[in-house]
């Protein structure tokens, strides 16, 4: 087996699943006449919508906001996580208060958001922080403390300092699982986002999908709901596609 | 310089050294010690002792990665403070880095001491051929037996050229034959470099093989309750085992061993 196919093999069946879970529901449609439209019409509705600028305005509006929150959200998560990972004294008084906030709704803090940050985009990245940074954190910090004393002990013994330990043993030791925690946290930084574009802005998907409900046009939010989908597991390939490549 | 090798100049001195620990429940666990020892520079010794006589605690305090709770551990004459320059070792576990392959491995700790380029290659290219790694230099370890992921890291170890090489149990996930094979190989790197060695160890017969001199430790806390002087010429290998001389080191560290075991085992079953 080649390199190529061995990483194919890898992230193959997911897609495969996700066109079967398609075909199978077609198939329903066709069996059972129902109003709901089908994949073939939902599919029919998107290639429509994917002629016209607006929808690729609001795609880019989407993408833009989700590719801001989940670079805020690892950087920031990232480095709370490699700080309170390695230091008990922070992860006694920080763990604890960060844990605390996963578990408040961000939506309860619409308001605080919107005072905040008024309408636009920048509630909507403040939505995909909110939901991506404490996953991100909290895995890394986990990461960390998991790594083996052993190696630390040897870079030790070799007279690697503080910081070459951190960047030469702690972030290689770390990396291939790092990227299975940003595959849950891309996530859900694009589900805030979404969601703040649903309720604080006046473009992108969300906007659209949270339109096309208000309206009763099923077929449209099918459509963005699929695109969505497709971005997400398209995300969700080329990380998995380098997480693979990361491990030995 | 003795006929041996060895001089009189102490490379470690241990005094009254005592290691405790807090375990997490708050109780107090006296893990080593008080332990004398001195060992002389160039010389080869061997420690053998019950599991959990404080074995790998001694090697931690001499590589300056704990502070003993009490005693004083000198290494040159100086107290040691910190992790000491010259001073290899090699864990009992395996400290092989998964997400290097086996050369850069063994380059690690050169390249972060800057060495140069040529310098590293030819030391590693040696260190490969040494421990019959050659096949595997681009393999991860993850692709490795733990006996040959073992072999990594004491080449890891030796390629920094240490004066003091501290080896806790290294061979202990090889076979026999390459356990002879490895003795062998360090004995003869330990004439070439006249370093110090003090090797942990489980195997009597690989303590009366190698070594000048073998410590025998006892049950927890370990102090030091025999040291026996084997004798070999520096120029030695495995084939000492034909000596009539061996079977007697043998019983004499077995004999003190013995009845630490038992102790050991009576204790941890009352
Ligand atoms: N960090 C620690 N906290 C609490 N107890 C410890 C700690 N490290 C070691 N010990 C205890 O100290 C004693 C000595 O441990 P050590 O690992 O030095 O034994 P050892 O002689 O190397 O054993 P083995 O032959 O099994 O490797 C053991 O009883 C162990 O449980
Ligand atoms: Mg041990």
């Amino acid at each position: 087996m080649t390199a190529i196919q061995a990483h194919f093999r890898a992230v193959a069946p997911p897609v495969v699943l996700m066109g079967a879970v398609l075909v199978l529901w077609q198939v329903a449609c066709w069996a059972y006449p129902h109003p709901e439209p089908g994949p073939v019409s939902v599919a029919a509705t998107l290639l429509h919508l994917m002629g016209k600028a607006y929808f690729w305005h609001n795609a880019a509006a989407t993408g833009r906001s989700f590719l801001l929150a989940s670079g805020i959200s690892i950087a920031v998560g990232g480095a709370l996580g490699l700080l309170i990972g390695s230091s008990r004294l922070l992860s006694w008084y920080l763990a604890p208060l960060l844990m605390i906030f996963q578990t408040v709704p961000k939506i309860t803090l619409y308001p605080i958001v919107l005072e905040l940050f008024g309408l636009g985009m920048a509630p909507k990245v403040a939505f995909g922080v909110m939901h991506g940074v404490i996953p991100v954190y909290f895995i890394t910090s986990r990461l960390v403390a998991g790594v083996r004393k052993v190696l630390l002990r040897s870079a030790r013994v070799m007279r690697l300092g503080a910081a070459e330990r951190f960047y030469f043993v702690i972030v290689p030791a770390i990396l291939p699982d790092m990227i299975a925690t940003l595959r849950v946290s891309v996530a859900l930084c694009l589900l805030g986002v979404l969601i703040g574009e649903m309720f604080a802005s006046h473009s992108g998907l969300g906007f659209m999908a949270v339109n096309a409900i208000n309206l009763g046009d099923t077929p449209v939010t099918l459509a963005v709901g699929f695109f969505l989908a497709f971005m997400a597991v398209g995300i969700n390939t080329l990380l998995l596609y380098c997480e693979h490549k990361l491990r030995h | 310089m003795t006929e041996n090798g060895q001089t009189d100049v102490p490379c470690v001195e241990l005094r009254q050294v005592e290691q405790r620990f807090t375990t997490r429940k708050g109780g107090n666990v006296h893990a080593l010690g008080p332990l004398d020892l001195t060992l002389r520079r160039g010389e080869f010794l061997s420690i053998v002792g019950p599991s959990g006589c404080g074995k790998s605690t001694l090697l931690d305090i001499l590589s300056g990665l704990a502070r003993p709770a009490a005693g004083q551990a000198l290494l040159n004459g100086q107290p040691i403070r910190g992790v000491p320059d010259g001073v290899g070792i090699v864990f009992q576990e395996d400290a092989s880095f998964g997400w290097l392959t086996v050369e850069n491995n063994i380059a690690f700790g050169l390249k972060r001491r800057g060495l140069a380029r040529d310098d590293i290659a030819a030391r590693v290219e040696h260190a490969l051929d040494f421990m019959g790694l050659r096949r595997f230099r681009t393999s991860y370890p993850s692709q490795l037996s733990g006996g040959m992921r073992q072999r990594v890291c004491i080449a890891r170890t030796l390629v920094m050229r240490p004066s003091l090489i501290l080896l806790d149990e290294p061979f202990g996930a090889l076979d026999q034959q390459t356990r002879l094979l490895m003795g062998d190989e360090l004995l003869r790197l330990w004439r070439e470099t006249n370093a110090t060695i003090l090797l942990i160890t489980h195997s009597l017969d690989e303590a009366v093989m190698l070594s000048d001199r073998i410590g025998v430790m006892s049950a927890r806390p370990g102090r030091l309750i025999k040291l026996v002087e084997t004798g070999w010429p520096r120029e030695r290998d495995s084939t000492v085992v034909s000596s009539p001389h061996y079977g007697d080191l043998l019983s004499e560290i077995w004999a003190p061993l013995r009845a630490e075991s038992n102790h050991h085992m009576a204790a941890n079953n009352a």
